[in-house]
């Protein structure tokens, strides 16, 4: 498998200032929820800022509009040479699967919310079962409450609880704290 | 040297033992096993004009940003956060905000990018360093040069939420900045630090001791090492083996908190530490669950062959240092103490190794009505909220925790567990006097400890409050607010969305006049005042906040002249505006290039800005933006100026004239000044229309005599080598003050025969306190007597100067002593008075 943001040559600051999210909050925020694996990647450029393309084949959804493909945007990447990495941004492997909370925004690009806090491994435990555990964003978090520094902490369940428990928040029956 | 001759590779670098500074930078190592040569990340002071690094936002903010209106404030913070950096006496490094930039724009001068990107609703800030593994050497070793970091913003300010937009919008673009100066995340709450602790600094209080190490450590100035301390040592596993990455604070019970990273080695060295006694602590980063993420959110260093060196080590034990074993118990913790140029060594511990950390990390709140404030304020007493895994077990409180503060605090009378993970922290006023400050809790366990640096502020009054404003006009036709509300003192700041509002005056009622910003109509404004504890009236107000709505007033436009300037040159630039607006303090102006340099701005009156501007002798030719700031309102001028090439012939003048005489600093009318530049032979030189008179010359410095007579404000010096002519402008200053003489007990004049003496009142006869007879603010005024600062206990007119009193203070020695009487940064001369005791 690739490895599509590790870069070695250029260095990231670890240097990203992102506000706390419960699960409840990248529920409520999000502009759609899916489960899906990355299926290739590109770089481009917009001035002098660099963003890497991740291409997500969705194979689930909760939330958000329908389609078979979505196109994530994340700061950073390796342009003609040129690279520029931000802390933060998340390790994303080629053929792997995730659940991506994912946040379109008015220029119709799609992001992840949160940057590592919006993606969730998809892994299978000792028993069997699928799981999902939230990466731990390296950068500064910030509750979104109080807009002071908060801890961050990382989220492991089974896919089937995670599932439930996104779909009760959607319809508003259960609390996805 | 240029920058490519200083780049070496890897292998050619000497290797030394030394260990890591006082901070975690981004470190590089040139060698994979002990002893390890921390390199940091950094700019090459060399390759700036004036060490100064210049931080640009690219006009496309205007557009992106989601409330264009608060462009204003965005700036206005901005060039408030540079300040901050830029504050700092113990650091080389100067920083400045160079106003909008086109990103058309080319320089060739090291600096760094600020623009506004659509980001996810949780994503505020990111950083990019933008360095490679090549390393660079200079006078205070090797470092691997930064050239052009860049920071991206949310465009949607909303994202800034309570308490307070401003502050947090602020610290925001201030903890960026640090990174892309080259400083990484602390755990002891100062400004850098990461979400582990939380930031324990303020709007008001922007860096802590750890930041100032930080930045000093990179960029050392003057007598960093001699005026402060050193401590070093080694951190290692039972049987030897080095801790990497462990985090050892010095902490002092109710103030600074300075730290350092251990290297793969375990060895670390905290320097820049201030005098004082203090406590060591060496914890594990916090935790990261993520394969591949360091712990503590730190990025690794990168070793010879640009990939991340060894592992953080960890989690192991958290130990105060007692001697080599450590303890858990802070109160047998031995003191160490820290002098200027003090260097203790050895302070070493062995750590045990632990399978899980205890308690990882712990915030602590307070809460103003509904609004959550972290770090917790408490005025008196009160409920702390503390919050982490750890301290709750099931819904309980986790056995055998108890809770302490070092320095002491109020009793702390219950802890109750809510909501099944928080605690409740009940903080009653005890009879013992606790001081105001800083108040860091230690968590304790049977088998471990977490320690929160800065949890707590104990304070001596509520948040300040806004009640209502009321528009006014002051005497002089300026436009104010009158604002009524508590805790509101004269050494509150205001601010209107970020920008700065002066205190004018307190009414009769106690009401806070303050200036009104420059603003044009329909803009509203949140008003917010900061006071030096740390707290702002959003604590109380976020839901609702006092607002002003501007009924008139717009930026109307501005004339830059000249709009081309050479390459290499310093030279004055005229600036005429329509709107009346321009004021000092309040008025930047900036060329949105790391190339030119705003050195100097002086507003001759408020349509009318001449300003100093230096350009670098490399500076990248074309056009560049030119932009002016006042209050609220923003005028820009795309492709209104050019950079040309240089002119060889033309005199280069540095606007920083040196006054001769000794203790002063600022020029006025017959002071003797030093002109120092390049090409300055057959000198001819005016100020304000004046000829000045030459005393001395070479083609590198000039003396001259300021014309006396000339009146006090600004004033443009025109120099001519007989070829070419270049004008810079200079701010003359009144006479510096003199003291005439000094009357003891009787009236009698203080001589060899009737010395003054300790608790004595003196009375000084001073000349050039103020224009005429108006009394100077005591505030305003600074006596020192043989080094020992004197409070003037009054302040008359008399003749035509004043009389200032004091009371002598016992700290002063015998003898013939100097005595100087400053005001605004003009000393006199000194006067010798004797003294007896």
């Amino acid at each position: 498998m690739i490895r599509i943001s590790l870069l070695v040559w250029v260095l990231a600051a670890q240097a990203t200032t992102v506000s706390r999210a419960s699960l409840g909050d990248l529920v409520q925020k999000s502009t759609s929820i899916v489960r899906g694996r990355v299926t290739g990647s590109y770089s481009a450029t917009r001035g002098s800022s660099i963003y890497t393309y991740h291409k997500i084949q969705v194979l689930e959804r909760w939330k958000g509009l329908a389609a078979a493909q979505v196109e994530v945007q994340v700061p950073g990447g390796t342009f003609q040479g040129q690279q520029q990495n931000f802390a933060g941004t998340p390790q994303l492997t080629e053929g792997a699967e995730y659940v991506f909370f994912l946040w379109t925004g008015p220029s119709g690009a799609t992001h992840l919310l949160g940057l590592s806090q919006g993606v969730l491994d998809v892994a299978t435990n000792a028993a069997g079962e699928s799981i999902v555990a939230g990466q731990v964003t390296d950068a500064l978090v910030l509750d979104s409450a109080t807009g002071k520094a908060a801890d961050a902490e990382p989220l492991r369940m089974k896919l089937s609880d995670f599932s439930n428990r996104v779909s009760g928040a959607l319809k508003g029956g259960v609390s996805a704290k | 040297m240029g920058l490519r001759r200083l780049l070496v590779s890897v292998l050619g670098l000497s290797l030394s033992a030394s260990t890591a500074g006082a901070y975690y930078h981004f470190i590089h190592y040139t060698n994979r096993s002990a002893p390890y040569n921390p390199v940091p990340e950094k700019f090459d002071l060399n390759t700036l004009q004036n060490k100064m690094v210049t931080f640009v936002l690219w006009d496309t903010a205007a557009g992106l940003i989601s409330r264009p209106d608060q462009l204003p404030s965005v700036l206005g913070l901005m060039r408030e956060a540079a300040r901050v950096w830029n504050s700092v006496d113990t650091s080389d490094l100067r920083v400045a905000f160079g106003g909008l930039a086109s990103s058309a724009t080319n320089e060739n001068t090291p600096g760094v990018e600020i623009l506004f990107d659509e980001l996810d609703p949780l994503t505020l800030g990111l950083t990019a360093t933008n360095t490679q593994n090549v390393f660079a050497s200079g006078p205070t070793g090797s470092f691997v040069p930064i050239r052009r970091p860049q920071i991206r913003l949310n465009r949607n300010l909303s994202n800034w939420t309570s308490p307070s937009f401003v502050e947090g919008f602020f610290l925001t673009v201030a903890h960026e900045m640090g990174h892309a100066l080259g400083l990484q995340h602390t755990f002891t709450a100062s400004l850098m630090s990461t979400e582990a602790t939380g930031r324990a600094t303020s709007f008001h209080q922007p860096l802590a001791a750890d930041d100032i190490a930080g930045i000093s450590y990179l960029y050392p100035r003057g007598n960093l090492a001699q005026s402060s301390g050193s401590i070093a040592g080694r951190i290692t596993f039972p049987g030897g083996q080095g801790i990497h990455l462990a985090s050892v604070v010095a902490i002092r019970p109710t103030g600074a908190a300075v730290s350092a990273m251990t290297d793969p080695d375990g060895r670390y060295r905290i320097d820049g530490v201030p005098a004082g006694q203090y406590l060591l602590y060496v914890h594990p980063p916090p935790p990261s669950s993520r394969a591949g993420a360091s712990a503590g959110d730190l990025r690794l260093p990168v070793g010879p062959d640009g990939l991340p060196s060894a592992a953080a080590s960890g989690p192991f034990d958290t130990m105060f240092y007692q001697g080599s074993q450590g303890t858990r118990d802070f109160s047998a913790a031995q003191p160490l103490n820290v002098g200027p140029g003090s260097f203790t060594d050895n302070i070493n511990l062995t750590l045990n190794r632990r399978t899980a950390y205890s308690i990882p990390s712990v915030t602590a709140t307070s809460f103003f009505d509904q609004t959550a404030v972290r770090p917790g304020y408490l005025n008196g007493g009160g409920t702390l909220v503390a919050y982490g895994a750890g301290l709750t077990t099931n819904g309980s409180l986790t056995a055998g925790l108890t809770v302490n503060f070092l320095g002491g605090s109020p009793l702390l009378q219950t802890i109750r567990v809510y909501n099944g993970s928080y605690l409740a922290l009940d903080l009653v006023p005890g009879s013992a006097f606790f001081s105001s400050g800083p108040r860091h809790l230690v968590f304790s366990l049977p088998t471990d400890i977490f320690v929160l640096p800065f949890g707590l502020n104990l304070v001596q009054s509520p948040p300040p409050n806004i009640i209502s404003v009321t528009p006014g006009v002051e005497g002089n036709g300026t436009r104010s607010l009158t604002v009524a509300g508590v805790a509101l003192f004269t050494e509150t700041r205001f601010e209107l969305d970020g920008v700065p509002a002066s205190l004018l005056r307190f009414d009769q009622a106690g009401r806070a006049v303050i200036q009104l910003p420059p603003g044009s109509g329909g803009l509203r404004p949140v008003i917010t005042a900061f006071n030096p504890d740390g707290q702002n009236s959003m604590f109380l107000a976020a839901n609702s906040p006092v607002t002003y709505a501007y009924d008139s007033g717009d930026a109307g436009s501005a004339t830059f002249s000249p709009n081309a300037l050479q390459a290499g040159s310093e030279t004055l630039v005229e600036i005429n505006g329509t709107s009346g607006s321009f004021a000092d303090g309040l008025t930047t102006v900036g060329f949105g290039s790391s190339d030119v340099q705003v050195r100097r701005v002086l507003v001759v009156n408020p349509n009318r800005i001449w300003a100093n501007v230096a350009i670098a002798p490399n500076a990248a030719i074309g056009p560049i933006l030119s932009s002016l700031v006042t209050g609220f309102l923003v005028i820009s001028q795309p492709s209104g100026f050019q950079i040309q090439g240089a002119n060889p012939r033309a005199p280069l003048l540095n606007s920083q004239l040196v006054n001769t005489a000794p203790n002063q600093s600022t020029l006025y009318p017959g002071a003797t000044v030093i002109l120092s530049g390049s090409n300055l032979s057959n000198p001819a030189i005016t100020v304000g229309d004046r000829p000045a008179n030459i005393l001395l010359s070479n083609p590198n410095q000039v003396t001259f005599v300021i014309p006396p007579g000339l009146a006090t404000g600004p004033a443009i010096l025109r120099f001519t080598n007989g070829v070419d002519t270049v004008a810079i402008a200079v701010a003359i200053d009144a006479l510096p003050p003199n003291v005439q003489n000094v009357a003891g007990p009787g009236n009698n004049i203080v001589d060899s025969s009737r010395p003054a003496r300790p608790g004595d009142l003196l009375t000084m006869a001073v000349t050039g306190l103020s224009d005429g007879l108006a009394v100077p603010d005591a505030k305003r005024v600074r006596v020192s007597i043989a080094g020992v600062d004197h409070a003037p206990v009054g302040i008359l007119p008399q003749g035509g100067g004043h009389q200032v009193q004091i009371v002598l203070s016992p700290a002063v020695g015998a003898g013939q002593v100097p005595l100087t009487v400053s005001i605004d940064g003009r000393s006199s001369p000194p006067y010798y008075m004797s003294v007896a005791r």
